[in-house]
């Protein structure tokens, strides 16, 4: 498993190459002229062409290319914003983890509330438990969440004074954004693990289980519960994944610098050494996530981990030794 | 049960979503005139007994902005945030207001005592005496001189590049040489648009000035977070200490927003327009330059929350739409562009905009601007008259054999809420006109597409055009912007004419020398007889205050900033 | 109705029905058999017939949301199961009754270590430490001579068969006195099946277990079986000794049966029966098998044929081919 592990980590350096790469030729090929841009209309053109050449943006594609290259891998320096001297690894960090802090706790919300409702959904078939879960569900993901978290702002800042209406700098400012982007993962986490439960429910080794004689809960913990969490690992991770680029309307809405609005502002005014760059970091968080995931597979499935460590090695091991003692 | 039941949440969350948005109900009401009548002035220095007792300790008022400033660097690029915030920290060689109520501009010497046009291409400034940063050290002319070479060296700042050579001529004065000669309002420009620090500050800062900026004015940055908030403490001392006796330019030293009556100001950054809204309304902030238009009928008359707020309407950019005149648009053709241009209503568009509130525009300028023809308010532009336009586009037909099924109208325009609100009305007209509903296709790009586009001749047909207005004194800079061919990159103006006739009037406009009201004149004249742009409308945007904070027919300051020391506090009534 | 005071195991009118939101799907329709202790049951019949409804009936481990089981009473040594709480029936599940699966490629817990998956059931119910119930799951293990040293393996590391023998550790490991073992050898090939067979007989032989074999492969009732009932459409349309049925099969549909069976040393066409069962939820009136039966009259699309001694043991609900048999010898 430790070989396993760092194998995975050690491919994390190829990919996130190739993502710069990739990211740098696409931006290289978008319309529109960061020099223009910081210049502004009207500017005369032949200053256009001088900071152009400055930026070093008329060199050839793999000059460029070659260039960023080098001082991001090599020697590690992000560079300034094209729009202000801010260097980006400082403005990076700082959003990033407010992001960050987003993304994961909506990840530990997501699984600490998800998955018990769905569990108790699809233990309560046909119920009302398992009709108001999947309704709540449902608003979940139906209900946009700049709409729910305008209407908690109005709710608890405005009528009840509760909350601030935005920004983070005190623990309560972070309530009503934690809450409202976790709630599609909460619905999306509880569906499936609804639907997972029910499938490992009908399965036969639950069957088997039963006709056992085991009580209900040695056969929901045991039995059900390990099964129906595998394919809630992946999710878990996606969502996470997703969330990371994914909360610009949350930031927005309440306030949080985070590299959502970071980055789409990058975008509209082609600063492209902060797109580039921020790319880069969300490609090396994403995979170390996937990493992670992968990684509790293995945990939960031991089938999974036995394709990590290669097939059943113990047994061919214990099967020499087996033979050594009897012809001994 | 489950489909009803999705329906069912379907159709709350559309109703929900409808009453979110636009509220028809108090259109009537005209918010410019409520607000400039009567201003509500009461501060402290009315001479009274009473208000003095009455004055919290600390006199703080918490602004509400829309975008984080991220760099505080003299000479950083321009962004909607710092463009409130910088006027507080740094201060430049002269400023240029727009008097929205006289319909002018007045010109503010700050740093500077005046200036000189030595020949063609030499000016002398003179600087002001016993200015000094909140560092204490004191700013002269070789400070004035740094400032702009340090900036000028960044590469980033377009109009400095005309910029030669600077010499120090004595504590007190300075020279600046260009490289070519200028267009009108450029050296005014220079002098308006520069941040000016010391060396020796800027030069012990360890970043540039990045997150410890030490300015002239009398106030200091003690605390920021980026994305967050700003803080701003007076100074122990300021060097424009009788900016807080007189209000009066006559005395030749002070602006209106230039004093230092607050101790402490906080700015909140508030990237949602609704959450602006609810912190206005919770008392979180006390006046904001960024409120959505949605939410204006809150805070108007008749509104819930009118009592205790006030509103001030300012005007916003102005937008025109303008032709592609090359051979490779139907709008090549002057009967083309003159039926378009009859055919879109700029009231109708204000109103379908603006809610009807702003101003219709009758030349490719804006009232304020210095060298406004007055007469051009008699003439008649571009009348809305669907029946004249009718015709003109049945001589297009003739002309070209063109027909309504088959003409074909690209308006391009840059993205954004605003914009393309605007586009969509410029469309509705258009397509009125010809009677087809699909002769118009809106090209909507982001902002460095859309300027990438209309400098290429085969991207449009028609361009939606928008310039600024506060913060801009010369009708003559947009023209240079954008119809200057030798200036532009793809050689030839905005409407790829290739007509020789405008660059010769428009130099003869721009030229220092030839600047004129007769020059100006002569280039309206000109691009009106071609019909290669009709300029449409301003809208207004809003400051949205607390009802004890008054004079905010003021509160246009420097750049366009919201200029809070120019405003009068009631302190008595305020919840401090 | 038959009396039979040493059964062990008596099933009395079982009815099961399955409902789904549309339509009702009659499982079982009023099933009758017993078996003595020691004594193994065939139940023969195609796919869909009802038997392993029947089998999971007795264990009531039935799906509860679709499955209902109507009426019926199902007397297991002096008890009727189908009157016990949920808490009694546990008890006997896994410990006096239990089950052998088909599929053993999903029967395991993919989770779980394959000793684990048998200790757990010995720990509860001989109330012993989990520590010795493992040392129990292993000896179960050699039994059915899986070697020691894979007991911490996971059911994936193992092959079918291999897979198979564990679900009968399982099944045996607390000495069940009825073993239900639904088609234990379908799903695997041939030369295993043997294998697997002989070993639930040595094992049922060791403790005098009362089984229920549920197969449609006659030749394994011929093989491991002492009694056979043959189900029809949720009925039990004939049974007896297996002697009896088999050499003297008196319903129409067994004989079917039995005359489709390929015979290696003629070579002419197979005979199947024509047509196909019926559908569980539109099932015709009258006898169930009359839309495919050669005897077919009148009276048996209308009168519901009751199980009739025809001798010994030996009970069927139509004595059709008998009676033709006579017509022929007459004619």
């Amino acid at each position: 498993m430790a070989q396993y592990v760092l194998k995975r980590i050690l491919m994390i350096i190829p990919v996130v190459f190739l993502v710069a790469i990739t990211i740098f030729t696409i931006m290289y090929f978008c319309p529109g002229d960061p020099a223009e841009i910081i210049l502004g209309v009207g500017a005369a053109a032949e200053d256009i062409e001088a900071l152009r050449e400055q930026m070093g943006l008329n060199d050839p594609f793999l000059v460029q290319l070659g260039n960023y290259l080098y001082r991001t891998f090599i020697k590690f320096d992000f560079g300034t914003s094209y729009a202000n001297s801010v260097p980006i690894i400082d403005e990076l960090s700082h959003r990033f983890s407010k992001t960050f802090v987003l993304a994961i706790s909506a990840i530990i919300i997501e699984v600490i509330v998800g998955i018990p409702l769905g569990m108790v959904s699809a233990t309560h078939r046909g119920g009302w438990i398992d009709q108001l879960c999947m309704i709540l569900a449902l608003i979940g993901i139906s209900v946009p969440s700049f709409w729910i978290g305008l209407q908690l702002l109005l709710i608890f800042s405005l009528k009840l004074s509760w909350l601030p209406p935005y920004g983070v700098t005190t623990w309560q400012g972070w309530i009503l954004p934690i809450f409202v982007n976790s709630l599609r993962g909460i619905a999306q986490m509880a569906r499936q693990a609804r639907s997972s439960m029910l499938e490992v429910i009908r399965s036969d080794y639950v069957t088997t289980a039963r006709a056992k004689g085991l009580p209900e809960r040695t056969i929901l913990f045991r039995y059900a519960l390990p099964n129906a969490l595998i394919p809630l690992v992946q999710t878990a991770g996606q969502s996470f994944g997703t969330s990371l680029g994914g909360t610009v309307i949350i930031e927005n809405v309440f306030s949080i610098p985070g590299v959502g609005q970071y980055m789409v502002n990058a975008i509209v005014t082609r600063d492209y050494a902060v797109i580039r760059s921020a790319v880069v970091v969300l490609a090396i968080v994403f995979s170390l996530v996937m990493l992670l995931v992968d990684i509790a597979f293995g945990f939960i499935d031991p089938r999974i981990k036995a394709q990590y460590e290669g097939r059943n090695r113990k047994y061919k091991w214990r099967k020499k030794l087996r033979r050594v003692a009897a012809n001994a | 049960m489950k489909r009803w039941l999705s329906l069912l949440l379907v159709l709350v969350m559309i109703l929900a979503l409808a009453s979110c948005g636009d509220k028809k109900a108090g259109k009537d009401v005209e918010p410019t005139d409520s607000a400039q009548t009567a201003p509500k002035t009461s501060g402290p220095d009315a001479g009274d007994e009473g208000p003095e007792q009455q004055e919290p300790e600390n006199k703080e008022l918490v602004v509400g902005i829309s975008t984080d400033p991220v760099s505080w660097e003299p000479w950083g690029a321009f962004n909607n945030g710092r463009k409130h915030l910088m006027h507080l920290v740094y201060q430049t060689l002269t400023a240029e207001i727009p008097d929205l109520v006289n319909g002018t501009t007045i010109r503010y010497y700050v740093l500077a005592s005046g200036y000189e046009q030595i020949d063609d291409r030499t000016y002398e400034v003179y600087v002001r005496e016993g200015i000094y940063d909140t560092a204490g050290n004191p700013f002269t002319a070789k400070d004035a001189v740094f400032s702009y070479s340090t900036a000028k060296a960044q590469g980033t700042l377009a109009q400095l590049n005309a910029i030669e050579s600077l010499e120090v001529v004595d504590d007190y004065t300075f020279r600046m040489t260009t490289s070519r000669t200028l267009a009108v309002g450029d050296f005014e420009d220079i002098l308006t648009g520069f941040n000016m620090v010391t060396q020796a500050s800027y030069e012990s800062s360890p970043d540039g000035m990045v997150t410890t900026p030490v300015g002239t004015t009398g106030y200091v940055l003690i605390d920021y977070v980026a994305g967050s908030h700003a803080v701003f403490e007076k100074a122990d001392s300021y060097w424009n200490n009788a900016a807080n006796e007189s209000r009066s330019i006559e005395d030749g030293y002070c602006s209106t927003w230039d004093c230092t009556k607050l101790d402490k100001i906080r700015y909140e950054i508030i990237t949602d327009p609704t959450t602006m809204t609810i912190a206005l309304e919770s008392g979180d902030i006390d006046i904001s330059a960024n409120v959505s238009s949605n939410d204006l009928q809150l805070f108007q008359d008749g509104g819930k929350l009118a009592d205790k707020f006030d509103v001030f309407a300012h005007p916003e950019n102005m937008y025109g739409i303008s032709f592609n005149a090359s051979k490779s648009s139907p709008t090549n053709n002057y009967n083309l562009r003159m039926a378009l241009a009859h055919c879109v209503d700029p009231q109708g568009v204000l109103d379908a905009t603006f809610d009807g509130s702003g101003i219709v525009l009758k030349a490719w300028a804006y009232p304020t601007f210095m060298d406004y023809q007055n007469k051009w308010d008699d003439q008649p532009y571009f009348e809305y008259d669907l029946d004249l336009a009718k015709e003109y586009l049945q001589k297009f037909y003739d002309e070209t054999g063109t027909t309504a099924d088959t003409l074909k109208l690209r308006l391009l325009t840059q993205s954004g809420p605003t914009t393309g609100k605007i586009a969509e009305a410029v469309q509705a007209y258009i397509v009125t006109l010809v009677d087809n509903p699909t002769c118009v296709e809106i090209l909507s790009f982001d902002r460095g597409t859309y300027n990438s586009m209309w400098m290429d001749e085969n991207a449009f047909d028609i361009l939606l055009i928008y310039g600024q207005t506060a913060n801009r004194t010369y009708c003559t800079y947009a023209w240079n912007s954008y119809a200057n061919a030798a200036k532009l990159q793809h050689k030839n103006d905005v409407w790829h004419s290739g007509d020789e006739k405008v660059q010769e009037l428009l130099n003869a406009a721009i030229s220092v020398k030839t600047h004129s009201d007769e020059t100006v004149s002569d280039f309206q004249q000109y691009i009106n007889d071609q019909a290669y742009i009709k300029n449409l409308m301003c809208g207004d945007v809003y400051v949205v205050g607390k009802s004890w904070i008054g004079g905010l027919e003021d509160c246009i300051g420097p750049k366009d900033c919201l200029a809070i020391m120019a405003l009068d506090y009631d302190w008595s009534k305020s919840d401090k | 109705m038959e009396n039979n005071e040493k059964a062990f195991l008596s099933v009395k009118n079982l009815v099961v029905e399955y409902t789904s939101s549309k339509q009702v799907i009659h499982a079982v329709n009023g099933v009758t058999f017993s078996l003595e202790r020691g004594k193994t049951l065939g139940l023969v019949g195609e796919t869909g017939a009802g038997k392993t409804t029947i089998a999971k009936s007795i264990l009531r481990i039935l799906p509860d949301p679709p499955a209902k089981i109507r009426s019926g009473e199902i007397w297991f040594d002096g008890q009727d199961l189908l009157k016990l709480s949920d808490d009694e029936m546990r008890r006997i599940r896994g410990a006096r009754i239990s089950m052998v699966f088909q599929d053993p490629m999903t029967a395991l817990n993919p989770t779980m270590r394959v000793a684990d998956q048998i200790a757990d059931g010995i720990a509860l119910h001989r109330g012993i430490s989990k520590h010795e119930a493992r040392h129990k799951a292993v000896d179960m293990l050699e039994m059915v001579e899986i070697p020691r040293f894979r007991a911490r393996d996971y059911p994936h590391q193992f092959s079918g068969g291999m897979k198979q023998r564990v679900v009968i550790a399982i099944a045996l490991a607390c000495n069940p006195d009825l073993l239900l073992a639904d088609e234990p050898t379908t799903a695997l090939d041939v030369t295993i099946q043997a294998q697997v067979l002989a070993l639930i007989n040595e094992l049922k032989k060791k403790n005098n277990t009362s089984m229920i074999l549920i197969t449609h492969d006659l030749g394994v009732v011929a093989e491991t079986c002492d009694e056979v009932a043959v189900v029809y459409a949720g009925e039990i349309v004939e049974k007896g000794s297996v002697e009896e049925v088999f050499d003297h099969a008196v319903h129409p549909y067994t004989r079917g049966l039995f005359d489709s069976l390929p015979d290696m040393s003629s070579t002419g066409r197979l005979q199947p029966i024509t047509g196909m069962m019926p559908d569980p939820s539109k099932l015709p009136e009258g006898c169930k098998f009359h839309p495919r039966c050669p005897y077919a009259t009148e009276s048996c699309k209308k009168d519901i044929k009751k199980l009739v001694k025809v001798s010994g043991t030996h009970y069927s609900c139509c004595s059709a081919t008998i009676n033709a048999a006579a017509k022929v010898r007459e004619v």
